[in-house]
């Protein structure tokens, strides 16, 4: 049986259901990211193995746990280029406004305008999507900033060949 | 060091067998694992000054083998080891060691570059979809360590900008078969060439690891060398003949031809990973973990059973050697010698205290007025100090800055603390954060891998007040009895292996 570990600060808040998480295989010491579920409880999971959470600043506190590892390095595939490609073209040609109705999030927004956190809702919407993609789909933001870089290039190399 | 070769060795295995010819290298054929094993025996050999141990068979298949702190040299002459490797052969005292090697990185060696038919670190090449780093033995050394670790190497590193080419020394944390996280502290060379120039741009920085290089390079890798100047020549300069270099499979750099293994990638843009926590080069398991740039390995070359070096930072607490305090005595001590006196300063030695590495330096000066000394500690303080160095002490020319007993000493006659004791720069200076003074908190908000929280250097003047009288006895150190006794103990046959090995007792002083 394999056993893992990782840090409390690589948990998510909410533990229950599927999660992403970085582990090292005690064994080899390869660290990774997995899709997986997570429990204190062995019981709660069909296939459990021991997970070794670290916590503390120098991360010398360990709690048992257990995982169940549905995929690992999830995000070495999950990506679909083309579909990110047809998404900006989207963004770009047909509308680039987020449309969420959400009376608790539009208050919630509101109080961060009143309070001068963000200077308008718009701001605070795109700040804090951008921290969250940077927390959560980090590997979806890099592909992004490279298909929009690919883009660029293409777009300069065109409009260089027309000029010539 | 009679009846030794005279030339320096020219490759990481040659001078094993140096080692090995003086009875100083412990080859263990049996099974010791990369997982905390080679580290645990590595650090007992440090705290007994015992043979330098090379592990023949570190089990997972592989045929690559691990040395554990090559480079500690016995405890009285931490450097001896480093001078052998030199060919540094009439050096009987540090100040001779000093001597030699300022002589020498005054003198640089261009390097040559061979064919890689003729660079031994080609023997076996594997790029793309081959690298496989996970089958190397990296060894895995504090039970609370992050992950396993390349911490003896010589990272090479392109200037975006100019024709430069930096050496360094920088941790990497293996991740998986094709990644690494590399400690990249702003403020040191390479570190601002990523951050401030490549990342700027948002480009990769190509670089190329060499592990088990040749003992001039790694020489060189710690030393601090200027910016714009070429470190190969200044490896040649300390070997007094040319390093053969060989260019990478994967990039333009060049890279010492008989390195153990050399490691090929890029340091990738706006890219981290985890590094740490790491049992720290002042003792202590440091956390929190810290996020540092990504190194994407491209190509790994290697020589038909590698060795691949490693240090035990751990064990250099209380009173062991490792190769870290050895070689912050043989490459950092002159080296900052002859830069301070290329300064104009005219100092007679400077001393990385042992025991407290890079924190606590101790420089003798023949000049002692205060303003002199301040500017002193200025000019060191925003150059090679900034980052790492906490406090100097600064002794009259005739104290032995590596002597405690007399730099102790001479605090305590000499410096008071009303007027000697400098606060110089407070709440102005950037820190690693890698020092255990410093709050979780603190060492966790770091910019560009450098703490946030900055922090005061500090010097303690214990020269000697004008027209102070010279204690009597004080120009016969024990450290000159010591070493008239130890040429009579030669003469009258004691071999010299026994006398360097001989216990320490926790004050300092032999037993």
């Amino acid at each position: 049986m394999t056993q893992y570990s990782t840090a409390e600060e690589n948990l998510p808040d909410d533990t229950d259901g599927e999660i992403r998480l970085q582990v090292t295989d005690t064994n080899t010491k390869e660290i990774f990211v997995t899709r997986a579920r997570v429990s204190r409880s062995a019981t709660d999971l069909d296939d459990p193995e021991p997970l070794t959470v670290v916590r503390g600043p120098h991360e010398n506190i360990k709690e048992d746990w257990y995982i169940e590892i549905l995929e690992s390095n999830p995000e070495l595939e999950d990506i679909d280029d083309e579909v990110l490609r047809e998404c900006i073209e989207y963004s770009r040609s047909e509308s680039n406004v987020i449309n969420a109705r959400s009376e608790d999030a539009r208050a919630l927004l509101q109080y961060l305008v009143a309070v001068g956190e963000f200077e308008s809702v718009s701001d605070a919407v795109r700040t804090i999507i951008n921290a969250y993609m940077q927390d959560t789909y980090p590997e979806l933001l890099d592909a992004y900033l490279d298909a929009k870089a690919e883009q660029l290039r293409d777009e300069m190399s065109t409009s260089f060949g027309e000029n010539r | 060091m009679t009846g030794e070769a005279t030339a320096a060795v020219d490759s990481f295995r040659d001078y094993l067998e140096r080692l090995e010819e003086r009875d100083a290298c412990n080859r263990i054929d049996e099974r010791i694992s990369w997982n905390l094993e080679a580290g645990a025996v590595t650090m007992r050999a440090n705290e007994r000054d015992a043979q330098i141990p090379v592990f023949e068979d570190v089990s997972d298949g592989t045929d690559a083998r691990l040395v554990g702190d090559p480079y500690r040299g016995p405890r009285r002459q931490p450097w001896k080891h480093i001078a052998m490797a030199l060919g540094v052969t009439d050096a009987r005292t540090t100040d001779d060691f000093y001597e030699e090697i300022i002589d020498r990185v005054r003198s640089p060696i261009a390097p040559t570059v061979v064919d890689r038919d003729d660079a031994p670190c080609k023997d076996v090449v594997r790029t793309g979809g081959d690298v496989d780093l996970l089958s190397f033995p990296w060894p895995f050394l504090h039970v609370g360590d992050g992950g396993r670790y390349s911490n003896l190497h010589t990272l090479i590193a392109d200037d975006r900008d100019t024709e430069w080419t930096d050496w360094s020394s920088h941790r990497a944390m293996l991740h998986d078969n094709t990644r690494a996280s590399v400690l990249l502290l702003a403020g040191e060379q390479t570190p601002n060439i990523y951050y401030y120039k490549y990342e700027r741009h948002d480009e990769p920085m190509p670089v190329a690891i060499a592990i088990g290089a040749e003992p001039a390079v790694e020489c060189v890798s710690i030393m601090w060398i200027p910016t714009g100047r070429n470190e190969a020549e200044f490896a040649g300069g300390l070997k007094r003949a040319p390093v053969e270099l060989v260019e990478c499979e994967t990039n333009d750099l060049l890279v010492p031809a008989t390195a153990e293994i050399v490691l090929e990638g890029r340091v990738l843009p706006n890219s981290r990973l985890d590094e740490g926590p790491y049992g720290d080069y002042f003792g202590y398991m440091h956390g929190p973990r810290r996020s540092m740039p990504v190194l994407e390995i491209d190509a790994v070359s290697h020589r038909e059973r590698p060795l691949i070096p490693f240090r035990v930072e751990w064990s250099e607490v209380g009173y062991a050697h490792n190769t870290t305090s050895s070689m912050e005595v043989a490459c950092v001590g002159p080296d900052a010698t002859l830069g301070l006196r290329a300064a104009g300063f005219d100092v007679e030695k400077l001393a990385p205290w042992p025991f407290t590495p890079r924190t606590v330096y101790v420089v003798s000066t023949e000049t002692t007025r205060p303003d002199y000394l301040h500017e002193l500690a200025n000019f060191i303080f925003t150059t090679w100090g900034m980052l790492h160095v906490d406090f100097f002490v600064f002794v009259d020319a005739d104290v032995d800055p590596f002597d405690q007993r007399a730099v102790l000493e001479a605090m305590s006659l000499y410096a008071d603390p009303d007027a000697d004791f400098h606060q110089f720069g407070a709440e102005s200076m950037p820190k690693v954060p890698l020092n255990i003074y410093q709050t979780p908190e603190e060492k966790g908000d770091v910019q560009m891998g450098t703490s946030k929280a900055k922090t005061a250097k500090t010097y303690i003047d214990a020269t000697r007040p004008e027209g102070a009288p010279l204690r009597s006895g004080s120009q016969v150190g024990d450290s000159e009895r010591r070493e008239r006794a130890r040429e009579v103990l030669e003469k009258a046959g004691l071999s010299e292996e026994t006398l360097d090995t001989a216990p320490v007792a926790p004050s300092g002083e032999r037993r």
